[in-house]
């Protein structure tokens, strides 16, 4: 009853055109209501508590080094890196894109960001070498949901927040699946490619090569900078984003020399203006699973699902369609904050190990970015490289594949993600 | 008279810790004293907040009770403060006598004009020390120490005067802490050294009892002055009831946490009386700076408790 | 012209926060690699600082529309029923945001009484954020519902 009365209210009020953070609030007054507690106090107070979080300063600290990598050259630098070492392959600039997308997945915590950079720096490319728009751009989209499975990730660190598990395990179990992602890209490319009309780029002398890989490597420093911190306890994940940030800005400012006091503004603007749009709805959410507390909806649904409890595979496969039924329409971090915590104690009560558990919410949630009809990485990818969204869909269909292919085989054999797990831990 | 009453029970620890055990205690008297009546719903780990949400919650009559550490208190009313005081008790008799008696009684008729009720004192222990470079056996032994202290800073100045390295972090980060070796060592009461399982990542654990680390149950103010005379007589005898359960409870549950963490291959060692007396100097410039700041009489007082309950 | 200061003034105000918030928690990773200590005081007043941010940020984020949302639905209808469901769901923001005002309020009162640990600044100042944020908005969406109202008098399409 309470469970449909939520659902019913957030679905309605997003429907008429509320913001998801609004609807949210609604949908909690709604069932504050229903309960009898019916005080403001409790809105205003779960607000304010939602966005008092030392764990979730992690959020703003990525963000802004995403924005200074951009910004101060540490992501073209990469790019002009992978261009230079597998540029000459057939496909090549396919397989730039892969591998700039798992580098800069390594250095950035956000989809979005990572998808723009793309976007930005290798859809013309791939133009003017003769690729059509479509799988350019799909394949674009495809590899910028691979940066909030690979550590840093803001979406693991929101997933760990609202459900109480540690973030560092989370990252660390990240990696492996993060890396399959980018081999079924290469592969499902490698296919893709056989057919296209385009020339490879020249061969790239080794010795500009090694003056190329000796520029980025302040940028590439930073994954094991950030891996390595976390992995030897030098640092918390919160420090680890504030130490990702200072260094993003320290090789901008010093190494690079690319960024000017005016644009160093504009960055820590446009960091701290994404970071209240992901932390009000953090906020929003804090309302609301007080009152999902309350009103013990987990258990109810534990009741629903019951029968599916009696195998983990079975149960998991239910979330994993369940979720990229939601991310058809919603976006990743509403999707964390509503389900996450009413989905893990069901899925620790089936036996699936909860870290597990959390790295599959995050990555099926990732490829609801980029499934129509509401997919914000589909319209990031179409709208930063000028290429119409339907090209776009029909550009990543391969990849989505692909990707269901990822996705049985990581519910088939969850030791693809908790063994890597175990050796980094 | 009795009318039902849903009472809204939040406090900070898993369910099946001895704090949730005692909530359930509580919960189940008061059903029974009041035939039916008045229901706890009880909400653990936390799930309505941090101790100072739910304070607040309490003060604007958003949630009915709670129970938390003495420390939330000192934002509101600062002499609960003095309960953080380095070596105040030398056994659990003493704390006992000094709560429940006039001086403990006294602080809890501050808190109705804050929009606050305290009932009863629960215990959450002693605090203890645990670190992996080497057993504390005398105040040279923390030289150097990289320890995690609450945030707090009377706790800074106490550990630092003892040559450790005093590193606030809050309480969520510090398991990974411990870990990974961000920090050496830590200092919580022994059911909290097991429940968290600091015993995983750290070696020596030394009973230095630096610390008595008081909880209390609280009720809200303004829900509280709507409660007629017959309930809250029930609810303070259901308190009262529930502290003493608690206690033995906890007491039980210490004991069993020392075994249990020695069985789990900590090396465990007590100190002479003579290096407490040491260290309980040593912290003493930094005990008075803080205790001045909180009034001299409340202090006297104070100590003129503890040393009545000394003599029984 | 004058929310237009008033909004940089706002973004100022955030990208100051976020530069001392960085300046506090990475200062505390130094001092304790560097000196085996910690400031205390950097957790309370970068989380106080966040909050600031956030709520800021959040009404601002409202002003240019960024807030997440779907128009997926609303796209396929009328601009007459887009216009009633325009209205409907500002009348809703509005109560939700009237609650979230009126909380912050008794919070802020309860909050002038209640410091904080360590540098014992007042928690009303957190309440004070939202206060600031829920009135903020209220007076933005009301002015959007009357500019919306106005409109059905006439032909013209409600504004965006
Ligand atoms: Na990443
Ligand atoms: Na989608």
């Amino acid at each position: 009853m309470s469970l449909a009365l939520f659902l019913g209210v957030l679905l309605a009020a997003m429907a008429l055109g509320m913001p998801v953070a609004f609807a949210l609030l609604l949908a909690a007054v709604a069932l504050m209501a229903q309960l009898d507690f019916f005080d403001a106090q409790l809105v205003a107070q779960n607000m304010i508590a939602g966005a008092d979080s030392f764990p979730l300063m992690a959020v703003p600290f990525f963000l802004l080094a995403g924005e200074l990598m951009n910004a101060g050259g540490l992501a073209r630098r990469i790019v002009a890196l992978a261009v230079a070492c597998v540029g000459h392959i057939r496909g090549g600039l396919g397989f730039v894109t892969i591998a700039a997308a798992v580098v800069l997945a390594s250095l950035s915590g956000s989809a979005l960001a990572d998808t723009a950079m793309l976007a930005a720096l290798l859809v013309p490319m791939m133009r003017t070498h003769g690729y059509p728009p479509a799988p350019a751009a799909g394949l674009v989209a495809a590899g910028g949901i691979i940066a909030p499975v690979i550590p840093p990730s803001m979406p693991l660190i929101i997933l760990g927040v609202s459900t109480h598990l540690s973030i560092s395990q989370l990252f660390l179990a990240g990696l492996a699946p993060g890396l399959l992602m980018g081999l079924a890209l290469v592969l499902c490319w490698r296919w893709l490619a056989r057919d296209l009309p385009v020339a490879p780029l020249p061969r790239t002398p080794s010795r500009q090569r090694l003056r190329m890989l000796a520029d980025a490597a302040w940028a590439l420093a930073l994954p094991v900078i950030i891996l390595g911190g976390l992995r030897g306890g030098v640092f918390t994940p919160t420090e680890a984003a504030v130490i990702a940030a200072v260094y993003a800005l320290a090789v901008s400012l010093l190494v690079y020399r690319e960024l000017n006091p005016a644009q160093l503004y504009g960055v820590f603007v446009r960091a701290a203006k994404t970071t209240a749009l992901v932390m009000f709805l953090c906020a929003a959410a804090q309302v609301s699973s007080y009152m999902i507390t309350l009103a013990e909806l987990p258990q109810q649904l534990g009741d629903n699902l019951a029968p599916l409890l009696a195998s983990p595979r079975l149960l998991m496969t239910a979330i994993v369609l369940l979720l990229l039924a939601v991310g058809m329409v919603m976006d990743l971090t509403p999707t964390i904050l509503i389900l996450a915590p009413v989905l893990l104690p069901l899925a620790q009560r089936a036996g699936i190990d909860p870290v597990y558990f959390g790295v599959m919410f995050v990555l099926v949630g990732s490829i609801g970015l980029i499934t129509p009809p509401v997919g914000t990485v589909l319209n990031v990818a179409a709208g930063v490289a000028r290429v119409s969204l339907s090209d776009t869909v029909r550009g990543v269909a391969p990849f989505l594949l692909a990707y269901g292919v990822v996705l049985a085989l990581l519910v088939a054999f969850p030791q693809l993600i908790t063994t890597p797990a175990r050796w980094l831990h | 008279e009795l009318r039902p009453r849903v009472i809204r029970f939040g406090y900070g620890l898993a369910e099946d810790s001895n704090q949730g055990r005692a909530v359930r205690f509580f919960a189940e008297e008061l059903l029974r004293l009041s035939a039916g009546q008045l229901k706890v719903r009880s909400f653990g780990g936390a799930s309505l907040g941090a101790d100072i949400q739910m304070q607040n919650a309490l003060i604007g009559g958003a949630q009915e009770m709670m129970v938390g550490s003495t420390a939330t208190l000192v934002g509101i009313v600062k002499v609960f403060g003095l309960y953080d005081l380095p070596f105040l008790f030398n056994d659990v008799h003493e704390a006992d006598a000094v709560l429940d008696g006039p001086f403990g009684q006294k602080l809890l008729t501050l808190l109705p004009a804050h929009g606050l009720i305290g009932l009863t004192y629960w215990e959450n222990g002693f605090r203890d020390l645990t670190n992996t470079r080497r057993p504390i056996t005398r105040l040279e032994d923390l030289a150097g120490v990289k320890l995690r202290v609450m945030q707090n800073p009377l706790y800074i100045d106490v550990f630092d005067a003892f040559g450790a390295h005093a590193v606030p972090l809050p309480f969520s980060e510090l398991f990974t802490a411990l870990e990974t070796g961000t920090v050496d060592g830590q200092e919580n009461p022994l059911t909290t050294i097991q429940s968290d399982k600091f015993y995983e990542v750290q070696r020596y654990l030394s009973l230095t009892h630096h610390v008595y680390s008081p909880w209390i149950l609280l009720a809200s103010g303004p829900w509280w002055n709507g409660l007629s005379a017959e309930e809250q007589a029930l609810i303070r005898q259901a308190a009262a009831a529930a502290r003493d359960f608690e206690r033995a409870d906890t007491r039980r549950q210490a004991a069993q946490a020392l075994a249990f963490l020695e069985a789990q291959g900590m090396q465990v060692n007590r100190l002479p009386v003579a290096e407490i007396e040491r260290m309980r100097e040593r912290a003493q410039p930094a005990s008075e700076r803080f205790a001045a700041e909180i009034g001299p009489q409340w202090l006297s007082e104070l100590q003129a408790a503890i040393s009545q309950a000394r003599q029984h | 012209m004058r929310t237009k200061s008033l909004q940089r003034w706002c973004e100022g105000l955030m990208a100051f926060a976020l530069a001392a918030m960085v300046l506090l928690v990475f200062g505390n990773v130094v001092l304790r690699y560097a000196f085996g200590t910690g400031l205390a005081a950097a957790e309370e007043l970068s989380r106080l600082l966040f909050v600031w941010l956030v709520f800021l940020g959040a009404l601002l984020a409202l002003r240019e529309n960024a807030h997440l949302g779907f128009d997926l639905l609303q796209a396929r209808l009328s601009p007459a029923a887009r216009r009633r469901c325009a209205v409907l769901a500002h009348l809703l923001m509005l109560y939700v945001l009237w609650l979230f005002a009126a909380g912050s309020w008794t919070q802020l009162r309860i909050g002038l009484d209640v410091r904080s640990p360590v540098l014992g600044y007042p928690l009303a100042l957190l309440a004070l954020a939202g206060l600031l944020c829920a009135t903020g908005m209220a007076w933005l969406l009301l002015r959007r519902l009357w500019g919306l109202l106005r409109s059905a008098d006439t032909t013209r399409e409600p504004p965006a």
